[in-house]
């Protein structure tokens, strides 16, 4: 079941909101007006991904977050780590309803 | 500065620092490594390196046959970053400790080293890029270079030029080194090579000349500070790496006033970031005891850096031997 989180007026294009879901962080990214949810903490040393910036991953062109700690890559759609595949962080399903943001369960493992 | 809060402020972290000794000593069970090896430095810094040998000796126990440390305590594979870090604290502490186990270790380490270096002189770590994970063994055997034995450094020589050609010319021409696919921003990995790996030369022998490459990569640093004294965006992590490199380079390139009223202004933006014990990733998170560590690093490298004996500061990274004034119990002066 879809979970509400954030307005979306709270997440303008080219920014980032922390929020909590079921206990575990989650970081928003709106990047040039579609929005994307993934786990906020790096699996490599819990680096905060919402501090982290948003840049084209290097073979797809798609968004993708760059821990702020270590530099490790994430892409925002599936939350699969680009600098070591091994690694993932989960990512929600996003949607929009009123003027909330919601968020469906997550793919991936949480926590 | 004042130091008197400096003081004040390493004695109370400390304090904190020790009733955390369950989340960072392997005498307490498994532990993260990097986590383990930061501890190790506080150790060392704070002058407890001699009546810690139970720490140096649950690192032993758990050093790999192939000479090694694992990420985790309880992991088999070895990783080059960290194993170089924990050496770089075992030679450190047996400058005191002067114990015989931890000798035979540092062998181990040093062949693990040797083993692993590949023909352009990187090493590698699948979590690091190659010119950070470089720089640690470099930095390791500058302090084998430094307190190591004869035949240490003997044994370490040609290896550690090798290592340091292939960071000088990693550097690029603004005076930063980046990694593209790890710190494309290149604040960490910049302020990490310049400390931990090039500018030891300038006091060892048969270096490489390192002066031009010091002197850009310091420029490039004190250029990337941000207004309120930070880097990286109000990286803690950044501006400690950023703010304990230009302690350093200033001290041994004789740049210490160019370089003072970012150091102050970075201090001034360390301690306001700091929570009511240790320090977080970011001013407003939780505290991190890996940043903790770091952050009494800091403030003891500073107090290192006002002494008025201007080797003190190059002791304190293990550079020059000698005993450390924390160690003789000279109060900081100037």
């Amino acid at each position: 079941m879809a979970e509400k989180v954030a307005q979306v007026e709270d997440v303008p294009a080219g920014s980032s909101k922390l929020v909590t879901v079921d206990g575990n962080e989650v970081a928003l990214f709106n990047v040039e007006g579609r929005l994307y949810a993934v786990g906020n903490r790096c699996p490599h040393r819990s680096g905060p991904l919402a501090r982290g910036k948003i840049e084209p991953a290097p073979e797809t062109g798609e968004p993708a977050v760059r821990c702020p700690i270590h530099g490790w890559l994430f892409d925002l759609k599936s939350g699969r780590c680009l600098t070591r595949p091994s690694a993932c962080v989960p990512a929600y399903p996003v949607s929009c309803s009123d003027g909330q943001i919601l968020l469906g369960p997550p793919q991936g493992e949480v926590g | 500065m004042d130091l008197e809060k400096a003081a004040g402020l390493i004695e109370s972290e400390h304090q904190f620092f020790m009733k955390v000794h369950p989340q960072w000593s392997l005498t307490a069970g498994p532990q993260d490594m990097e986590l383990v090896a930061h501890a190790l430095r506080v150790i060392l810094h704070m002058g407890k390196a001699g009546e810690s040998l139970a720490e140096y000796q649950a690192l032993l126990k758990i050093q790999h046959a192939d000479g090694g440390w694992g990420r985790e305590s309880t992991e088999d594979e070895s990783a080059a970053w960290v194993s170089a870090f924990c050496a770089l604290m075992l030679i450190r502490a047996n400058a005191e400790l002067q114990n015989e186990e931890i000798e035979r270790s540092l062998w181990k380490s040093i062949d693990y080293f040797l083993q692993g270096q590949k023909s352009d002189g990187r090493w590698v770590d699948s979590e690091w890029g190659d010119l950070d994970t470089t720089s640690h063994p470099v930095s390791f055997f500058n302090v084998v270079l430094a307190l190591g034995t004869p035949k240490m450094k003997e044994a370490v020589r040609s290896h550690w030029r090798k290592g340091l050609k292939f960071i000088l010319d990693g550097q690029s021409q603004d005076g930063g080194w980046y990694d593209p696919v790890f710190q494309p921003s290149g604040v960490e990995t910049t302020a990490h090579l310049v400390q931990d790996a090039v500018i030891a030369s300038l006091v060892l022998p048969d270096g490489l000349p390192v002066r031009p490459a010091a002197e850009k990569g310091m420029k490039w640093i004190l250029e990337h500070q941000a207004a309120d004294g930070s880097w990286d965006d109000q990286n803690v992590d950044h501006t400690m790496d950023c703010t304990r490199s230009t302690l350093l380079i200033s001290r041994m390139l004789r740049a210490e006033e160019k370089a003072r009223p970012a150091i102050e202004k970075a201090m001034e933006w360390i301690t306001a970031s700091k929570n009511a014990n240790g320090w977080p990733d970011f001013p407003g998170m939780e505290t991190n005891l890996e940043r903790t560590c770091d952050g009494l690093d800091v403030l003891l490298k500073y107090e290192a850096w006002r002494q008025a004996d201007s080797l003190e500061t190059v002791r304190r990274w293990g550079y020059a031997p000698g005993r450390t004034a924390f160690l003789r119990g000279v109060p900081a002066a100037v």
